[in-house]
């Protein structure tokens, strides 16, 4: 095989061949090792969103400068080059409208930011962490540690629900008791419940109603406030305690029931026992 | 050994040599803690219950219910010295008075609020852990979008350190209240940087350091000032608890961001 071609290329190109190896072979991995170093020691000032703005920002635009770099060494005019990207990216937009569509919509919410890397975010059926958010996709880690991967676009035109935005939330239970509860014992026990609770908050105080008079139940709110952290520990006691209590207050949890009635709502079902078996009339 | 210390709250503070195998059981009011040294390791168990002693109950050789959930430390062989030492909460302190108090205009008062406190437990010279000696309630300071974890407890608001039971898990933090903002001074809640605050011995109580606020005219929050060092009260000299943090040095800053006397409606 002849390679004096490759050779006589090699020795008339040699300055630019090796400043561009250089560039590439050193350049991007120092690129690399910086964003790194970068994104650890600033993680502790900076939110993990902004870090991951910056690091990718100056990793995009460092491999962008080191590409440009060679092909400068090689005689290429980036203005031209420039230009042809832009011709290129008309085409290219044309023929990707979604990718587009995505990448701006990311644009949007990166500006916006409506929430950030580890909040807990819950778009159409999917519910987890936020891991990433990049250009084109959101990807969140689910509760049972699978990786969502969602769409800018979809983000910017559903509606989502950003639990973890605030510090407090309320933890609303519905809770039933039986109609010969009296309403007055029920509130004053959930009061006592949500002011011995360590995981209730005791200001925002604790919201107690009486929401109305159900099938076979008297229907109470019981909303507490708690520390996002908090969540589980609040829910797991404190459905606990109210059991406990109700049992030991005497306070019932009704079962569904229906009455039935033969005509008259005030007569009773009239039944007659023939020969010690009961049979209906 | 069963000592019933009401006479001596602060033998709990002091040194304890635990033998190799030796089960150490403390209760301060409600807490209950299970302390045992092995070979290079110590083993630490805490329960919070109802049978508040009102006092410290101290049994050395003690057994321990099965129950528990125990956490074991590698410490190495550092010696058999077991030490506990009182700290103030790692987060503000909300005090509710039992009832609402109205201060009058150019009036000055001082209160005393027993704040729990939370123990750091020594093997030798190693910090083990830390546990509160008492279970009390998040409260939430600030407005639900931003604002600050605290807990809570309510208080009597005691105007005399003698109306105080000797309590050894609690301290006692003098509150020094000026209104001089020419009108009625109404408070429900008061957040303490508990923090900022270091614990000494007194004769029969443990102290903070005085803490004094005031309230100026057109001011809707108070001054606030943590005061070094031990209250004069009861005594009150060494100090057995460090502050956690140094209070910040700008007051004026500090009172608007730390300290509010909730102002009801009048």
């Amino acid at each position: 095989m002849d390679f004096s071609f490759i050779i006589g290329w090699y020795e008339k190109h040699s300055l630019a061949v090796n400043q561009s190896l250089i560039a590439l072979l050193l350049g991007l991995p120092l690129l690399r090792f910086f964003c790194h170093w970068l994104s650890k020691n600033l993680g502790k000032r900076l939110s993990a969103q902004s870090v991951m703005l910056l690091t990718k920002g100056i990793n995009y635009t460092g491999t962008v400068l080191v590409v440009m770099f060679v092909l400068w060494e090689f005689g290429l005019n980036p203005a031209t080059l420039l230009g042809a990207a832009g011709i290129a990216g008309v085409a290219i937009g044309f023929a990707s409208q979604t990718s587009l569509s995505n990448l701006i919509s990311g644009i949007f919410l990166i500006w916006e930011r409506p929430f950030q890397i580890g909040d807990v975010i819950e778009v159409d059926a999917h519910f987890g962490f936020v891991h990433s958010i990049d250009l084109l996709s959101v990807t969140l880690r689910t509760f049972d540690n699978k990786l969502v991967r969602i769409p800018n676009e979809i983000l910017i035109k559903s509606t989502f629900i950003n639990r973890t935005r605030f510090p407090i939330r309320k933890l609303d239970l519905k809770i039933g008791v039986s109609y010969d509860s009296d309403p007055a014992k029920v509130v004053r026990v959930l009061k006592e419940i949500a002011s011995k609770n360590p995981y209730s908050l005791d200001e925002p105080a604790p919201l107690i109603i009486f929401s109305g008079f159900g099938d076979s139940s008297l229907d109470f709110v019981f909303g507490v406030w708690f520390a996002n952290p908090d969540e589980l520990k609040l829910r797991n006691s404190i459905l606990q305690e109210v059991k406990e209590r109700f049992d030991k207050e005497g306070i019932g949890f009704p079962f569904p029931s229906r009455s039935l009635y033969p005509g008259s709502p005030s007569a009773p079902f009239p039944v007659q026992i023939v020969e010690g078996k009961p049979q209906a009339n | 050994m069963d000592s019933d210390s009401k006479k001596d709250i602060f033998r709990v503070w002091r040194p304890f040599q635990l033998g190799e195998g030796k089960m150490f059981h403390c209760q301060l009011s409600s807490l209950h803690l299970w302390v045992v040294r092995n070979e290079g390791e110590w083993r630490i168990a805490l329960d919070h219950r109802d049978d508040d002693c009102g006092g410290i109950r101290i049994i050395e050789d003690a057994e321990a219910p099965e129950s528990l959930d125990w956490r074991r430390f590698i410490v190495g062989d550092d010696g058999n010295a077991l030490q506990l030492q009182p700290l103030m909460p790692d987060r503000p302190v909300i005090v509710r008075p039992e009832e609402p108090i109205t201060m009058v205009s150019g009036r000055k008062t001082t209160f005393f609020v027993g704040v729990p406190v939370f123990i750091r437990v020594f093997a030798g010279k190693n910090a083990l852990c830390e546990l509160p000696s008492e279970i009390m309630s998040n409260s939430w300071f600030g407005t639900p979008i931003q604002g600050e974890l605290c807990y809570s407890f309510h208080t009597k608001g005691r105007r005399s350190a003698q109306q105080l039971s000797p309590q050894s898990n609690r301290a006692v933090c003098p509150i020094e209240i000026r209104n001089e903002s020419g009108q009625d001074l109404n408070f429900e809640r008061i957040c303490l940087r508990a923090p900022y605050l270091s614990i000494y011995q007194g004769i029969e109580r443990l102290w903070n350091g005085m803490v004094r606020v005031t309230r100026h005219r057109e001011q809707r929050l108070g001054d606030i000032e943590y005061v070094e060092g031990p209250p004069s009260f009861d005594g009150a000299s060494s100090r057995l608890g460090t502050q956690r943090e140094a209070p910040e040095k700008s007051i004026l800053f500090k009172t608007f961001d730390n300290f509010n006397l909730n102002l009801p409606r009048l």
